[in-house]
């Protein structure tokens, strides 16, 4: 309950934010009309679309409008931002969702290789591919997976969203900073574990590595490495600019880049509300799995 | 257990995201030409509530209300116009455009909803009074003489849109439904993502499509469209200079489009707020301009494919005519001035500089942004300055988006630019190459979109010939103040122009002979028009 109290005043603070940056960013006006637009065309269509009544009375009307779960109409598609995201967003959700998938996979299972062969050459080479999947950038990644694989190779396609092949790429890309971080972590995390007093007891006691590995060490690493999981979801659901840009996927980083460009302030403002109550929805589930995974923690206490 | 849920859910969950593969498919049998473009612009598709959306896609739903009259006359006193529409023209519901149509598509040029500018309200006033003579025949009264409302119907694209559709329909289902008379059809729309048109059924009145089917991709990133290119993904691209020539290397056609003008911009010089700023002085205007070798950046940068010296009056726009109206000699004279004036001359230009007391070197803010006419507007903004840095001037760039540059254009709206250099704007050339009028036009008088002589003396005249002109009947009076016209803009320093450089577009092999690839450059052709001539190969 209390988290869900605290959902809600970050949505009203969220929801503020956004009324003030998408101002601070310019004035669709002079984006809409044509070149031979006079003074007075501006003035009219800033009446027309109330921007100039002042901020206060803007601010009434556009929290007015989200208590009512109207957060308006694009200016640059001239339809309902609600429609709108909701038909960039599953382009958005699936690529995601591969993209979590690969990166939490390949990553748990690069950080695992990595904790138990420590020091080995296996381990370096994880650790190097940790540090250019945090450091490289995905523009750059995901132009060259394209040189490689699609001009050269013709082993998949460029870009766009056809069929399961499209995914392959821009999944890769994406995924490479969440592999890079997953592999850190649990490499962290599993050699913390697995240098506490009760793995070394059950090594002691004759249990094989891999029930030490799998069911004491892994399952006691988890923890952190969930809620790294969750915040990454979370952070992947509302698009990225780059890689659906550099992929000419029609999500939701993509269309939020559109509005502002465009100064669509119904658009910008719209779009991030929405991811943001998805991430705090998402930061409360995180919260209950961690709880399930780990009985000490309490919600409202922390460990007890 | 828990365990193998949570592996189960992690191997289901990109299973889901192929649940619902998005992916049109063209019939075998159709003749489809697959286009990448970095933008859509807006992304409606209803010409009568902005002229945001791209003109390459409007102009092949739609006819201009100009294009679709086979006859039209104003009247001696300039009052009004008798349009006579075509016996042809049909809406793609299959309905017979008329007069009715004509009428409709000019009210809703001045309609709330529209977008297209105040200068059709001050030609035709805030209602349109037109009478309908019969089904095909419009007459058509205007706020005064009106004798360039023709050239402001195609600067400003102005569609033929369905009457009886619209009002039967409602708006948003003609959002959603467009429908127009051009030769080709709307399908479908993913936002974002691409737009689906095909050849009209019937034989179009204007040309006769070269292929059935059109998909223009919504493909931002240059290096994208080049790879998808490459690997057969599409037939056609837009791109840069650069990229061009690499491609034509390794054997891709190119074609060169439309030249396109890019002039800069010294901002609001004459303005009280100016006169601390180097450009206050007319001479490091004149310096700056002395300075750029043209020439030399064409002949580098751009591979000898554009123009520097006769830089021309941007297409369709109503000053064109008006420059023929001021005959050969007074064209003549205004060539030799921008060949003698926009010339080489970096001592001159350090001379000048020095006689306006800068001699030690000034420092300048260029706001530097986009131009949607040309890819290279911006690139061009630190070769330029590296000329102005040889004769003293030690500029800073600032690259700013389209959205920032227009939003302070105009000095009553911002002071940011104000004594600061502002563009490059960029223009298409047109077919006349008569005259040298660059980024001239009515748009920078003072209650235009931004006021460039604000506070100078010359601010009052400048916009009282620009009214004069736009309702001269006469065409000898048009062709003098077109020149005293130039006469104040030209000698101000105010618009710089630069080059005139083409754009480019490449062709995937499946397009075995592209309309104009073979055209020498300096012909000038539409980058998309031949969408509706070419015939691709399957």
């Amino acid at each position: 309950m209390t988290r869900a109290w605290q959902g809600i005043v970050a949505l009203i603070v969220l929801a503020t934010l956004v009324f003030v940056l998408a101002r601070i960013i310019g004035n669709p006006v002079d984006m809409m009309l044509g070149p031979s637009a006079s003074l007075q065309d501006a003035k009219e269509l800033t009446h027309k679309l109330g921007l100039d009544q002042p901020y206060y009375v803007q601010y009434g009307q556009f929290m007015w409008g989200l208590l009512r779960g109207d957060v308006g109409a694009s200016i640059k598609f001239r339809e309902p931002v609600t429609r709108l995201f909701f038909q960039f967003f599953p382009n958005t959700l699936k690529l995601a969702l591969v993209t979590f998938t690969i990166g939490i996979m390949l990553g748990f299972a690069l950080g695992m290789l990595s904790a138990t062969s420590k020091g080995g050459a296996l381990d370096r080479c994880a650790r190097v591919l940790s540090v250019i999947g945090m450091s490289a950038p995905a523009f750059w990644i995901g132009l060259m997976l394209m040189l490689v694989f699609a001009v050269y190779l013709r082993l998949l396609p460029p870009a766009r969203m056809e069929g399961p092949a499209s995914y392959v790429l821009p999944a890769l890309t994406w995924s490479f900073y969440l592999l890079a971080g997953t592999a850190r972590l649990v490499r962290s995390s599993m050699l913390s574990v697995m240098d506490t007093e009760f793995v070394k007891l059950a090594r002691i006691k004759g249990v094989s590595e891999s029930v030490v590995v799998w069911k004491h060490s892994l399952r006691n690493a988890l923890a952190p490495v969930i809620t790294f999981a969750g915040v990454q979801l979370a952070f992947l659901l509302h698009g990225s600019v780059v890689v659906e840009s550099i992929f000419a996927w029609p999500g939701v980083g993509r269309l939020i880049y559109q509005g502002i460009v465009g100064r669509d302030y119904p658009l910008v403002q719209g779009c991030l509300l929405i991811v943001g109550c998805m991430i705090i929805i998402i930061s409360i589930l995180v919260d209950v799995l961690y709880c399930l995974l780990d009985p000490r923690i309490r919600l409202t206490g922390g460990v007890q | 257990m828990r365990r193998w849920g949570l592996l189960v859910l992690l191997v289901l969950l990109p299973a889901l995201a192929f649940a619902s593969p998005t992916a049109e498919k063209p019939s075998g049998a159709e003749k489809v030409l697959r286009v990448a473009i970095d933008d859509f612009a807006g992304e409606y598709l209803n010409p009568i509530e902005g002229s945001a959306t791209s003109r390459h896609i409007l102009r092949h739903m739609y006819d201009n209300v100009f294009d679709v009259l086979k006859s039209w006359e104003i009247a001696p006193d300039g009052l009004s116009w008798i349009l006579r529409m075509r016996d042809d023209v049909i809406f793609h519901d299959g309905t017979k455009a008329t007069a009715k149509d004509l009428k409709f598509s000019f009210e809703q040029v001045v309609a709330p909803s529209s977008a297209l500018g105040g200068e059709f309200k001050k030609m035709l006033g805030d209602q349109v009074k037109a009478e309908l003579v019969d089904d095909s025949t419009l007459r058509l009264y205007t706020k005064g003489p009106q004798p360039f409302l023709r050239a402001m119907c195609w600067s400003e694209s102005v569609y033929l849109v369905p009457k009886d559709y619209i009002e039967k329909n409602g708006i948003e289902s003609f959002r959603q439904h467009p429908i127009g008379t051009g030769p080709f059809m709307f399908v479908q729309k993913v936002a974002g993502d691409y737009m689906e048109f095909k050849a009209v059924p019937a034989k179009h009145w204007k040309v006769n499509p070269g292929f059935d089917r059109l998909f223009v991709y919504l493909v931002p990133e240059e290096g994208t469209r080049i790879a998808m290119l490459q690997t057969g993904k599409v037939d056609q691209i837009g791109l840069g200079m650069e990229s061009a020539l690499e491609l034509e290397k390794k054997g891709l056609t190119i074609a060169q489009g439309n030249l396109v003008e890019g002039s800069l911009y010294f901002m609001h010089p004459s303005h009280p707020l100016a006169q601390s700023s180097p450009l206050h002085d007319i001479r490091v205007r004149q310096a700056l301009s002395l300075a750029v070798n043209r020439k030399e950046i064409i002949d580098t940068v751009f591979q000898g494919r554009g123009e520097w010296e006769l830089l021309t009056p941007p297409e369709n726009a109503w000053y064109s005519d008006a420059i023929v109206a001021m005959g050969p000699d007074r064209v003549k004279y205004w060539q030799d001035w921008a060949k003698q004036n926009w010339r080489y001359d970096p001592e001159e230009a350090r001379r000048l500089i020095k006689e306006a007391g800068y001699g030690d070197g000034f420092d300048l803010e260029w706001w530097s942004a986009p131009d949607q006419s040309a890819s290279w507007a911006q690139d061009i903004a630190p070769i330029v300055a590296g000329y102005w840095e040889k004769v003293g001037a030690r500029v800073k760039i600032i690259n700013v988006d389209t959205a920032t540059w227009k939003s302070r254009r105009h000095s009553t709206k911002s002071k940011d630019l104000i004594g600061k250099v502002g563009g490059a704007d960029c223009f298409i050339v047109g077919e006349y190459a008569i005259g040298p009028i660059p980024g001239l036009n009515r748009w920078t008088t003072k209650d235009g979109s931004w006021d460039l002589l604000v506070g100078s003396p010359q601010q009052a005249a400048y916009d009282k010939l620009w009214a004069d002109g736009m309702s001269s009947m006469d065409a000898a009076r048009t062709g003098q103040i077109m020149d005293q016209i130039l006469g104040i803009m030209l000698p101000s320093w105010t618009v710089v122009p630069i080059i005139a450089a083409p754009e480019f577009l490449a062709f995937g092999p499946r397009i075995k002979s592209p309309p104009y690839a073979k055209l020498p450059y300096k012909q000038p052709c539409d980058l998309y028009a031949y969408w509706q001539y070419s015939g691709v190969e399957k």
